[in-house]
């Protein structure tokens, strides 16, 4: 348990500095083309090797790293936000609200998402602003039935009949007394949807609708390398290495912390 | 004596949920019931599990609604629109282990309340808490413990100055001590007779436990299904009790004395 | 008549998350005869409960045991799982404080006795088995034993979950019947019955039975002798009836706080301090921080169970006998 909250953590935070100190890691920029040195593979100059266009494809990973991890936080931020206060909602109040808020979670579980964001895409046209609001948006439905869930088990809790017996009001009893309480499960649903909010962006950038060339994310970088997969095989390898480390670190980190918060699993 | 709770033709039913075309079941939890309570007693709430006295309980704290009838405090029904009103009536609860806040430090556990109703701040705040922790036989050092760091009668000692901060003048005490060893019971028992006598705080007392009512109690009230059965001064249920349930309850005590 | 169970140097402890260890039970020894019955007594925490279920040797893995239990002269801490199971249906039958948790809530009472039996005793004809089972019932009081036979554990009192439960524990006929606290969690009406019934049961089956609780009066409702274990020793252990025959101050206390109900006192006695940190060992007797006769010889050694008066006692200066 603690191994596997070590082990991704560790991967995580590497990839987090790799995205933040980008530009003292590498000294290519990531847009600069040359043509001279198209397909170039890994060498000392580029341990990457270069692109079509002869830029360094080290430098695009990196720089890639920032959009696909950005992505990622920030979208699973939004999904969070409104995730927990409609779970929190739902669940304190019951009864007929619960019931009403539940049902519309059913509807909104019906539509196939994948085509949703798509068609979103299509309509509202592709750039990073939009790819994280609507992956945002298309993503809280679990964390409000997974903060309901909890708010329902935790809110017959003596401690917080207490509060109510204090007077004080519902907007302190349920951040306060609640979801304080609840932020265990909360954050193992935050580290898992980061995890999927960074496939989901890097498949529709594979498809070609999500961040847009020559800004680079590890989703185009691998669409663009999979016309030369013969011929430049890194072009694949490495954006798909980055994609499937940093997705496992965070499903073992987020593994890792669903047994830490599990009291079953802590009692002596 | 004055009458500080009064509690008249109580009712309350709970539905039992519905699975597909199964009917509504009507469960009578609190069945017209009628009980009153003198200023500055111990009354006790006497019965087996389902018996409603939980119920009633929460009713009267209102951390649960009635369908009718009426509770007054002091002569007037409680409704809880004020703060005032709010702090007077507080609870002890019978789960030690959740009756505390898991994330808050003791001390802002006992120190929210007297903040949120009394506004006082600083050094003032500061004595008040180190009272309080005095007055349940607790020191200083626990201000900065947090809950799981204590035992089950340490917690319930918080819980009680918790309700103490708030200067009640009813305490209802649901099954406060059947989750603690019998050597710390009868701590916080003795803690409770303390309370009563010194502070001249009322309690309503729940239990099942028939050897506790006894020497706690001046009066008790015992219920069976909603209803309440018998009620009267301590000494007379005990050397005369009239229901056979009540009897039956004074036989079932282990080593029961009221066997031959 | 001989000795049933014989423990020796019984020593448990848990290894927590934190690699400390808890010192559940220390050096325990303890002689039970065929056919006797025996309350323990403790509170949380005093290591009772581990006491039960090492004598079937169910231990979580997190202990680890030393010393030696005997059942019938045969060693079971170090026997393999197979031979076990012979132990824990056919010698010992045991009840659990929580009967609903207990039973399977998606199997049928018929179904949860009847698979004991099948398992052991490789009976499988449907008609003996049956019958097997409800003469079992109605042995342990259940009236209506042909209705109760059919049903499923939600649809029971909690009375009834426990009589079942007492039912399946006896249907391999075992010789020893241990009852984990089997009443706290029931009414004090419903207790009484049990406890009946467990008095009723231990007679006509000549059972030897271990009563666990946590209750003193209890305990004096079913057993003559009673052992009084604090912090994972024995600290008394002989034939108690009321507070006059109890020999260590603790025992004397726990008579003491427990409210009379024949004159009323308006106080109550209490024990001070809490119970003992169970994560260490001290070279003195662990009950002198809270003891009212405490001597400063009590915090120097640690103390043997002896005999005092009539009892045996863990206390330098018992209540009776050895005076000086």
């Amino acid at each position: 348990m603690k191994k596997m909250i070590w082990t991704g953590g560790i991967i995580l935070v590497f990839f987090l500095c790799l995205a933040i100190f980008a530009p003292f890691i590498s000294s290519y920029d990531y847009k600069e083309q040359n043509i001279n040195l198209r397909l170039q593979p890994p060498s000392s100059k580029h341990i990457f090797g270069t692109d079509e266009f002869g830029r360094d494809v080290f430098a695009r990973m990196l720089y890639g790293a920032r959009v696909s991890i950005s992505v990622g936080f920030l979208a699973i931020a939004i999904a969070t936000l409104i995730g927990v206060s409609y779970g929190a909602i739902s669940g304190y109040y019951g009864g007929l609200i619960d019931n009403i808020m539940m049902r519309i979670v059913d509807i909104i579980l019906t539509i196939p998402v994948l085509f949703l964001i798509l068609m979103l895409i299509v309509y509202l046209g592709p750039s990073i602003s939009n790819i994280i609001i609507i992956i945002g948006l298309t993503s809280w439905t679990d964390i409000a039935r997974i903060v309901r869930a909890e708010v329902l088990k935790i809110k017959n809790f003596a401690f917080v009949d207490a509060a109510k017996l204090i007077g004080l009001p519902k907007k302190i009893i349920i951040f306060k007394y609640i979801i304080l309480n609840i932020s265990g499960p909360i954050l193992v649903y935050i580290v898992f949807g980061i995890s999927g909010a960074i496939l989901t962006e890097s498949g529709l950038s594979f498809l070609g609708l999500g961040v847009q060339p020559p800004f680079p994310s590890w989703g185009n970088i691998l669409t663009a390398g999979k016309d030369y997969i013969h011929t430049a095989w890194w072009l694949v390898l490495f954006p798909g290495i980055f994609i499937f480390l940093t997705v496992f670190s965070l499903n073992i980190l987020g593994e890792g912390l669903r047994d830490f918060f599990n009291p079953k699993l802590k009692r002596e | 004596m004055k009458k500080i709770l009064e509690i008249n033709n109580l009712k309350k039913n709970f539905r039992t949920e519905r699975i597909f075309f199964g009917s509504n079941k009507i469960i009578k939890a609190v069945d017209d019931v009628f009980f009153s309570i003198n200023s500055g007693e111990i009354c006790a709430l006497v019965g087996e599990s389902g018996s409603g006295k939980t119920t009633i309980a929460r009713c009267i704290a209102g951390l649960e609604t009635f369908d009718s009838g009426s509770i007054l405090f002091k002569g007037t029904p409680l409704i809880f629109k004020t703060k005032e009103e709010r702090r007077k009536i507080q609870y002890i609860f019978q789960d030690t282990y959740n009756s505390l806040n898991p994330r808050m430090r003791i001390d802002d556990t006992i120190s929210e309340p007297i903040k949120y109703h009394f506004e006082i701040k600083g050094q003032k705040l500061n004595e008040e808490v180190n009272k309080l922790l005095k007055k349940v036989g607790l020191n200083e050092s626990f201000r900065k413990k947090f809950p799981h760091e204590l035992s089950g009668g340490q917690r319930q000692r918080i819980v009680i100055a918790r309700a103490l901060s708030l200067k009640p003048e009813l305490i209802i005490a649901d099954e406060p001590v059947s989750n603690l060893d019998v050597s710390i019971q009868a701590q916080i028992l003795q803690l409770f007779l303390e309370l009563n006598i010194k502070d001249k705080i009322t309690f309503l007392f729940i239990t099942h436990d028939l050897r506790i009512v006894y020497n706690l109690a001046d009066y008790v009230i015992v219920m069976k299904d909603g209803k309440i059965v018998e009620q009267g001064q301590t000494q007379k249920i005990y050397s005369k009790p009239q229901s056979d349930y009540t009897q039956n309850l004074l036989y079932s005590i282990p080593a029961s004395p009221f066997k031959n | 008549m001989g000795n049933i169970i014989e423990i020796n140097d019984l020593c448990v402890n848990y290894r927590t998350q934190n690699q400390e260890k808890i010192y559940a039970l220390r050096n325990l020894k303890l002689i039970i005869k065929k056919g006797e019955t025996v309350a323990i007594v403790g509170e949380s925490g005093c290591g009772k409960s581990t006491l039960a279920i090492s004598l079937i040797n169910l231990l979580p893995e997190n202990a680890e045991v030393s010393g030696s239990i005997k059942i019938d002269g045969k060693e079971i801490l170090d026997k393999n799982n197979k031979e076990l199971q012979n132990v824990r249906g056919e010698k010992i039958g045991m009840i659990f404080q929580e009967p609903g948790a207990s039973l399977n809530p998606i199997f049928s009472i018929k179904e949860q006795i009847e698979e004991t039996i099948k398992f052991h005793k490789k009976i499988s004809d449907k008609k003996i088995l049956k019958d097997m089972s409800i003469n079992l019932l109605r042995e342990v009081g259940i009236k209506d034993a042909e209705r109760i036979y059919e049903s499923f554990p939600h649809q029971l009192s909690g009375g009834l979950q426990q009589r079942v439960m007492i039912a399946i524990a006896l249907s391999l006929s075992p010789e020893i019947l241990i009852a984990d606290e089997p009443t706290t969690s029931l009414d004090v009406t419903v207790q009484a019955q049990i406890i009946e019934l467990l008095n009723k049961l231990k007679k006509q089956r000549n059972l030897t039975t271990i009563l666990i609780t946590h209750d003193l009066h209890l305990a004096l409702e079913l057993s003559k002798r009673i052992i009084v274990i604090y912090a994972g020793e024995v600290v008394e252990d002989g034939y108690i009836k009321s507070e006059k025959d109890a020999e260590h101050p603790y025992t004397k206390a726990l008579f003491e706080i427990i409210p009379d109900v024949i004159k009323k006192r308006k106080k109550f006695k209490i024990i001070k301090g809490e119970l003992p940190d169970m994560k260490k060992i001290y070279e003195r007797c662990n009950f002198s921080d809270r003891c009212n006769f405490v001597h400063e010889k009590c915090r120097e050694i640690s103390l043997e169970l002896v005999r005092a008066d009539k009892n045996y006692v863990r206390c330098l200066f018992p209540l009776k006998g050895r005076k000086k």
